[in-house]
């Protein structure tokens, strides 16, 4: 196949608002040609609509598409020549395999033998020879999956566009199916636009990783970037569990915590907020000492349990903060009783309630915790 | 699929083919809502003119006295005696006969749902048949048999067996009629309602201790309410809205329906006026009749989520036999015209009266003068069933998957109203909009087919509809992704997933249309005569050839049968009306 169609995709300004609700306010981003870019996002936060607008399959409200600096807001999906893999697969039922990849490269006016031949090379790439004259029903989820996304390639689109494609995979599979997705993007060269809810997939997987949160982008970058100096609290809470400490930044590096913290802590990466921001914790960036003494924070402890390669502890910090820590060795501290922590890495954001709140439900039911068996 | 015909329609995609030449962009307007908004609007065009227009002409007749707005029709209406007599013939003739044939036909369904009886799925096709029977075929029947001069009584009284009664003939021949005609409806919709109860509720309710009596009363049969309610309602508005039975049948017991057809064409005297006023009657009592059945319906639709199939209990000995019995006599008596029409038709019949001498004439004779008219009734109806499919899946598709914010409510709407017009009143609007005026249609053929695809549009619609919200949208964006462009996407995608539904709901709509008979008996001319016609004819002459008239029937009843056999084997879950 031959390499590297993949366009460059611009989105400027786009809003897009349905009857009584605004889904999209205003998304700007740029896509590399042959990139691996995701949205990333709680489900409702709009990322399905934006894959749609870039498709075709919904106008925008306002703003811009380009492919390659070309604005194409007014052209229709059919002449995008895009590939689209739709969470459900979309396959059509009354129509066998080779059919289904086949459909596109008919309206292409291509000639017998180039279609065959196409589709016996998207075959291949799936891994699926043999199931040409198979219907979809006769496949598994995990051999739907492919053909969807056979059928997209086929056509050797510019732009690749998929909607959580792996979402109905069991967790095996997905896991299997990630490399592979990725594998074929890079063999073929093609700009792929991933929208996904889950942030292993899209650290895993993305050259960039876009997080999406109530209709706008908080924040687009590397998945190092994202993970490491997240820009908002929004984004530190959705990627992994966090602890968010409010207190005050002078931009420079100095920081002061409104809940007293011992000792130095270490030095921050990238841009610095000013103002009240908050210090992002990450469970993993942190250790449990039994030293308080010596220790950045102090909290009592509210639960411990053992994770095959460590534990994770939970403890109530003085101003009533759920903090969780992972740690190598266990605890010497009981349920109820003072430990320290070391934080090894933080970060600082501005300060916002805007942070996404099933990262962390244990901090809202704290009776039950306190019930919880220590180790 | 066939290639060749699909490259050769193809438009070329050439634009989009070149990799990796930049995506060329035209500067105009997207094409994607045109298309569809255009065909919604012509729909709304056609369908407002030919469904509510002529509703609209027949309001404004019967408000009409004198050049202007006035009661006064209505008023004559309700105060002669000739119309109080019909308005009340007709309400109590639907409730007895609805009661009746609840009364007749949920015991059998019952039966047939609970217990492991022979024949299960012979006494469910013969339901099914039953459900598509000409409208008019029993009253023609009956009175062969059972009228003065009928087959019957002159030969019981031939063996000194005198009847109760002279003649059929009357307001309990027409019950009589209604109910073996309609018990069949009930008995479908009542059967599906006791197989899905979900057994658990009757194991249940023996668990607690009680009775196999007390279980029926209280669990079961609450269960299959919305089935009696709606079966109830279907008979009654049947019978309420029926124009051949009460002619045939009814000697002169003024109905309704009867009542606005003289009133409308009779040659002595015509009030277009007062026709239009009784026709608003009834289509009101249909409205209420309407609301009721909702109303009762409203909060009894239990979401039966049975896991398990309802096992059939064994029953043996006298029991079973009285089961099998019932049954039989019950569909038996459903099924006395059929075979009175194929017997009739081939013995002698001299000036009206039966010779038993069997003879193959009368389809000589059929064949030999009447071969127009069976064809005239095939092609017609055939016409309006395509034209029916066409509309009723452009129509859901609109309201379905294209939402405009208003035309596709109103294009909704507008093709449900058909479903409680009455035939007569349906006739009468047409005359009154198409008899005069801009668009003459009256003594075309056009005017039968729009008869024909108005009565049918909203059941033929309802089916495809309820097949189409299976169809995922996504299907047809996929279409569009890989180059289709919206009228490819869905007639190469969306049409054929909903082929089943476009296939059954099509050929019942083709045998309700082929035996329509209200509204064909009153817009009909010459040439444009069908067999409805013919036999209706033939059915209220004394001494006509009713050999010949029953061989039609006959013909009338393969029309039916036939097609409804291919599409019950395709599909076995087809269930007519
Ligand atoms: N066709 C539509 N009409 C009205 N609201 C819609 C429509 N499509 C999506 N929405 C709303 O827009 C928001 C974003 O939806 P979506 O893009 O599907 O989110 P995501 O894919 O991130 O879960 C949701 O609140 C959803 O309810
Ligand atoms: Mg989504």
């Amino acid at each position: 196949m031959e390499r590297g169609n993949g366009v460059a995709v611009g989105v400027e300004a786009i809003s897009k608002e349905f009857p009584g609700h605004v889904a999209l306010k205003g998304v700007d981003l740029e896509i590399e040609a042959r990139s691996f870019t995701t949205l990333l996002g709680p489900s409702g936060c709009g990322k399905t609509t934006l894959l749609r607008i870039l498709a075709g399959f919904e106008t925008a409200t306002s703003g811009r598409v380009t492919f390659d600096g070309r604005d194409i807001a007014r052209m229709p999906s059919w002449k995008r020549n895009i590939g689209f893999v739709f969470q459900n697969y979309a396959l059509w039922p009354h129509m066998s395999i080779r059919d289904n990849i086949a459909y596109g490269l008919k309206l292409r006016k291509l000639g017998k033998e180039q279609i065959a031949e196409r589709v016996a090379e998207s075959l291949r790439m799936v891994g699926l020879d043999g199931r040409a004259e198979a219907f979809p029903g006769q496949l598994s989820g995990g051999q739907q999956q492919r053909v969807a996304i056979a059928r997209a390639l086929a056509l050797r689109p510019n732009v690749l566009l998929l909607d959580e494609p792996l979402s109905n995979l069991d967790a095996k599979m997905r896991i299997g199916m990630r490399q592979e997705l990725l594998r074929l993007q890079r063999e073929v060269g093609i700009t792929a636009v991933y929208v996904t809810h889950d942030q292993e997939e899209a650290l895993e997987m993305s050259d960039q990783v876009a997080v999406m949160h109530d209709g706008r982008i908080d924040q687009v970058g590397s998945p190092q970037a994202i993970y490491e100096t997240p820009e908002t609290a929004f984004v530190a809470s959705f990627i992994g569990h966090v602890t968010l400490l409010g207190g005050v930044s002078d931009g420079a590096g100095g920081f002061r915590s409104d809940l007293p913290i011992a000792g130095a802590l270490p030095a921050f990466d990238g841009a610095l907020p000013t103002g009240r921001v908050q210090l992002v914790l990450r469970p993993e960036d942190l250790d449990l000492v039994d030293d308080v003494e010596h220790a950045h924070l102090r909290g009592t402890l509210v639960r411990s349990s053992y994770h095959g390669r460590g534990y994770r502890s939970a403890l109530r910090l003085a101003d009533g903060t759920l903090c969780e820590v992972d740690h190598r060795r266990p605890v010497a501290a009981a349920t109820g009783e003072e430990a320290g922590i070391r934080v090894g890495a933080a970060a600082l954001v501005p300060e916002s309630d805007d942070y996404y709140r099933e990262a962390a439900p244990e901090a809202e039911s704290a009776e039950e915790l306190v019930a919880a068996p220590a180790a | 699929m066939p290639s060749n015909d699909l490259r050769d329609r193809v438009e070329p995609l050439e634009e989009t083919l070149a990799p990796p030449a930049p995506v060329p962009v035209k500067r105009r307007a997207s094409r994607r809502p045109g298309v569809w908004l255009l065909v919604a609007l012509g729909l709304l065009l056609l369908l407002a003119s030919t469904i509510v227009l002529p509703q609209l002409r027949l309001v404004g007749e019967a408000f009409t006295d004198d050049g202007g707005f006035s009661f006064a029709n209505f008023i004559e209406f309700f105060t002669t005696p000739r119309f109080q007599e019909a308005i009340l013939n007709s309400l109590v003739v639907a409730v007895v006969a609805g009661v009746l044939a609840c009364a007749v036909a949920v015991p059998a369904a019952y039966v047939l749902a609970q217990f492991d009886l022979p024949g299960r799925n012979g006494f469910l096709t013969l339901a099914t048949m039953a459900t598509v029977s000409p409208p008019f075929l029993g009253a023609y029947a009956w009175v062969l048999l059972l009228g003065r001069g009928g087959i019957l009584t002159t030969q019981l009284r031939a063996w000194g067996i005198e009847l109760p009664f002279d003649t059929i003939i009357g307001p309990g021949g027409i019950v009589w009629v209604t109910v073996w005609a309609t018990q069949a409806l009930v008995f479908l919709l009542a059967y599906d309602a006791f197989r899905a109860i979900d057994p658990s509720l009757d194991e249940a309710s023996s668990s607690v201790g009680a009775g196999p009596w007390r279980t029926r009363l209280r669990i079961v049969l609450p269960m299959a309410v919305p089935a009696l309610v709606t079966g109830f309602y279907m008979s009654s508005m049947k019978i309420f809205t029926d124009f051949g039975t009460p002619l045939i049948i009814g000697g002169g017991t003024p109905m309704l329906p009867t009542a606005v057809y003289y009133e409308f064409l009779s040659e002595v005297s015509t009030n277009p006026a007062i026709a239009s006023a009784g026709s608003l009657v009834m289509l009101g009592v249909a409205c209420i009749a309407l609301a009721l059945q909702q109303w009762a319906l409203r909060r009894r639709t239990y979401a039966s989520v049975s896991s398990r199939r309802r096992p059939l209990q064994p029953v043996r000995g006298v029991k079973k036999g009285l089961m099998i019995a019932y049954l039989g006599v019950v569909f038996g008596f459903s099924f006395v015209p059929h075979l009175v029409v194929v017997g009739t038709s081939l013995l002698t019949w001299k000036a009206g009266i039966l010779k038993w001498v069997p003879t193959f004439d009368n389809y000589v004779r059929l064949f030999d003068e009447n071969l127009e008219v069976i064809l005239m009734s095939l092609l017609l109806a055939g016409i309006a069933c395509v034209l029916c499919v066409i509309v009723a899946v452009l129509v859901a598709y609109l309201t379905v998957r294209r939402r405009y914010t208003v035309i596709s409510p109103a294009l909704n709407v507008i093709t449900m109203v058909p479903y409680i017009i009455p035939g007569t009143v349906l006739a009468i609007g047409l005359i009154l909009a198409f008899g005069s005026g801009p668009l003459i249609l009256t003594g075309t053929a056009t005017i039968l087919v729009l008869a024909y695809f108005i009565r049918r549009i909203p059941y033929v619609t309802k089916s495809i509809e309820a097949a189409l919200t299976q169809v995922h949208p996504a299907l047809e964006e996929a279409a569009m992704s890989v180059g289709a462009k919206p009228m490819r996407a869905f007639r190469q995608i969306t049409v054929p997933l909903v082929r089943p539904a476009i296939v059954s709901g099509g050929t019942v709509g083709f045998l309700q249309m082929v035996t329509e008979l209200s509204a064909t008996v009153m817009l009909y001319s010459v040439p444009f005569i069908t067999m409805t016609v013919v036999i209706f004819t033939n059915a209220m002459q004394p001494a006509s050839p009713f050999g010949v008239a029953s061989a039609m029937t006959v013909v009338l009843m393969l029309a039916v049968y036939i097609p409804l056999y291919f599409v019950r084997r395709k599909f076995a879950s087809v269930t007519s009306v």
